[in-house]
């Protein structure tokens, strides 16, 4: 993959994430504890303590978030395979990491021609029946997710799948494979110690 | 007792009795036999809802059923039901319910890798199906980024790599462009050693690739040469089903 697509790749990946950190950096700084107050407003105190709480916490998980969308965008999922059958981690455990990476790709689709429809109905509708709409859709949507991973289970078991991922032609876990996963390693230590 | 074997080997399927049955009751099929010999093209037509689907699944034991089916002489049951998925290729309906891989040549060697086969025999086996297919040069890209007809060659070739004795595809023609509607059409009557069952709406497609025909509504109402199915028009109204348009005439709106 060429670079400017993996950095436009990673953005949108990014773009579903940050809005959550956000939210959750905004949480973290309104209920974090702290003695020096910066400023009060209709009840809610904000300190000194909680900003820096925050601000951290969302750096953090920015951080850990975006190496391992690197890591997924860098390293073939195949090779994944290869390299955790290498060092001996079950079956089932490989099974599920596969499947996992799969349905979450699969369901990033889905969500994304889910939303396209929603822009596409919701333009002349005002906030609160688009917000109303949206919710109805968000169930709709998970009840898709549930129909999905039963085709993915019939679709996987039609081809022969017995438990076990197949380890395919020329998927081996290579040097450099290895070198992206220690540079996401440390970024995880860091962001998890400091 | 069912039997373990069919009593007719010869036979590519051999469904005898079967029956499927809704979450909530409602039967899907009744009473259904269906048999197949090896280089027969049939054709599985009905109205919506007649449980062409259902019966395709019920092939390779993605629906519970009762009954018996056999295929190449082996019972469909919990210990053979690979065995059963390696020989009956399922095209699904929908392409989108049958990619699942990061890549096209990944999704494609799936069903030949789980098959035990060397690295050698499932390169050359994918290489042949994208071929066949016309996607050679998209092997690398990811299914999802294809368009509809795109990844409707691409199911298509994650079957065609398993090298089925029997082909089942499910409405293969919906959504395709006329252009590669016809194209799977001609890759169908090349394909002169395949077994073939075709469920489908688009009689034309049908009268095209199957010379027999068997038509379902929730049990077989009618079995036999396809031409003399598609010319009784009064059975196929009866089952809001219309002759092909190539047998009708084209009639142009007029105001």
């Amino acid at each position: 993959m060429e670079r400017t697509g993996i950095i436009n790749q990673l953005l949108r990946r990014l773009r579903f994430v940050v809005p959550m950190l956000l939210a959750l950096g905004v949480l973290v700084l309104l209920r974090a504890p702290g003695e020096e107050v910066m400023f009060r407003l209709a009840g809610i105190r904000i300190t000194q303590e909680a900003l820096t709480t925050a601000g951290w916490t969302t750096i953090r998980l920015l951080a850990i978030a975006t190496a391992s969308m690197l890591f997924t965008l860098l390293v073939p999922l195949s090779h994944v395979v290869d390299g955790m059958r290498r060092v001996r981690i079950p079956h089932p455990v490989v099974s599920v990491t596969w499947m996992t990476e799969r349905f979450l790709a699969i369901l990033t689709s889905d969500l994304r021609r889910t939303m396209d429809g929603v822009r596409a109905r919701s333009a002349a509708l005002a906030l609160p029946r688009r917000v109303l709409l949206g919710t109805r859709i968000a169930a709709s949507f998970l009840l898709r997710a549930v129909a999905r991973s039963e085709y993915l289970a019939d679709a996987m078991t039609a081809r022969g799948f017995d438990g076990r991922i197949p380890i395919l032609p020329g998927a081996r876990w290579m040097r450099r494979d290895s070198f992206i996963a220690s540079a996401c390693l440390v970024v995880f230590i860091v962001a998890i110690v400091l | 007792m069912k039997r373990e074997t069919s009593p007719h080997p010869e036979r590519i399927l051999d469904c005898r009795g079967l029956h499927c049955a809704w979450p909530g009751g409602a039967l899907a099929l009744e009473d259904v036999d269906l048999t197949m010999r090896r280089g027969e093209r049939v054709a599985l037509i009905g109205p919506n809802g007649a449980g062409k689907s259902t019966l395709l699944r019920a092939l390779i034991g993605l629906v519970p059923f009762e009954g018996e089916i056999h295929v190449e002489g082996l019972a469909l049951r919990k210990s053979t039901l690979r065995d059963i998925r390696l020989r009956i290729g399922l095209v699904f309906q929908h392409p989108d319910d049958q990619l699942f891989s990061p890549s096209i040549a990944e999704d494609v060697a799936f069903g030949p890798a789980a098959m035990g086969l060397s690295a050698d025999e499932v390169t050359e086996r994918v290489r042949e199906a994208l071929d066949t297919t016309g996607l050679g040069e998209m092997a690398a890209r990811n299914p999802l980024e294809l368009s509809y007809g795109e990844r409707r060659r691409a199911a298509i070739a994650t079957v065609l790599s398993m090298r089925p004795v029997l082909l089942a595809m499910d409405e293969p023609s919906s959504n395709l462009d006329p252009a590669h509607r016809r194209r799977l059409i001609r890759w169908l009557q090349e394909q002169t050693d395949l077994t073939l069952l075709l469920a489908t709406h688009d009689l034309d497609m049908a009268a095209e690739t199957c010379t027999r025909a068997v038509l379902l509504s929730r049990r077989i109402v009618a079995d036999g040469p396809i031409r003399d199915i598609l010319a009784d028009r009064a059975l196929l109204e009866r089952h809001d089903l219309e002759p092909p348009l190539g047998m009708q005439g084209m009639r142009y709106y007029e105001t």
